[in-house]
């Protein structure tokens, strides 16, 4: 089972640096694993992570087998307008899960 | 007589050479960082950056129980201006499998340039944190951690 939680706030002041937070529940197999026959587990793992804002990205992130399991990722974007923040990751199968949020800002 | 200062000598020799190798050992260890590091380092940037932890703050817990999840951050002491701003940030581990562990592009609307995650670490090492300028300026931090129970060996 894979699902997504996301930290926005939900209002800001506007030049307010604000903090996002980016969960993903995802077993994130590094490939370098052997299950109890000895035989290679594959990998599986989330390859890319994009963070949008009123149509702009804030983040990108190349994501590689070091990152443990279930990656949360912790980031800050500036709030300068009312909005969605869009969140995407992307795994190495091209497999998509968005989430996402709005923000007040006055 | 002359058996006794054969004896002596020899134990003398001994603790002198011991002490020799745990000196020649110990700062080898300290503050070399690792050829699959550097060349992952050289590989992605062309060169090895200099160093400044005052600019590139590593946090990373001192001691870890387990390498399967390193909480870390990586925080860039430069203001992130539409002219001038952190593009990028990318951290690199000693001893892993794979150096390069992950990979972050910020915008000039980052605010900060800071990013935190979890890490997955095989052992105690160093971790490198790249920063780079829009305007192609690279600096460095680094952050020593002991890992007691390493990642990729527990299931």
């Amino acid at each position: 089972m894979i699902n997504t939680r996301v930290s926005v706030p939900s209002k800001a002041v506007k030049g307010d640096v604000v903090e996002l937070k980016a969960l993903i529940r995802h077993p994130m197999e590094s490939g370098h694993r052997r299950d109890a026959r000895g035989e290679a587990i594959p990998r599986n793992i989330i390859v890319k992570f994009e963070c949008e804002y009123n149509n702009n990205t804030i983040l990108s992130v190349d994501v590689h087998p070091g990152v443990s399991a279930n990656p949360l990722i912790t980031f800050f974007t500036v709030a300068w307008k009312s909005g969605e923040v869009k969140f995407k990751w992307t795994d190495q199968h091209g497999q998509v899960w968005t989430d996402q949020a709005s923000i007040a800002v006055s | 007589m002359s058996s006794s200062l054969t004896s002596l000598s020899r134990r003398t020799i001994l603790a002198g050479s011991c002490s020799a190798i745990a000196c020649s050992l110990i700062p080898a260890t300290a503050f070399e960082l690792s050829s699959s590091m550097k060349s992952a380092v050289m590989e992605q940037f062309g060169t090895i950056p200099e160093i400044d932890n005052s600019q590139v703050k590593l946090s990373v817990p001192t001691i870890n129980e387990n390498g399967n999840s390193v909480p870390l951050t990586i925080d860039v002491d430069r203001p992130m201006t539409q002219e001038n701003f952190i593009k990028r940030i990318s951290l690199f581990s000693e001893r892993n499998p794979i150096p390069g562990i992950v990979d972050f592009t910020l915008s000039p609307n980052s605010g900060i340039a800071r990013v935190s995650t979890r890490v997955r670490l095989a052992g105690s090492q160093t971790l490198m944190a790249v920063a780079k300028s829009n305007n192609g300026q690279l600096v460095a931090g680094t952050a020593e951690t002991i890992v007691t129970l390493a990642a990729c060996i527990v299931m």
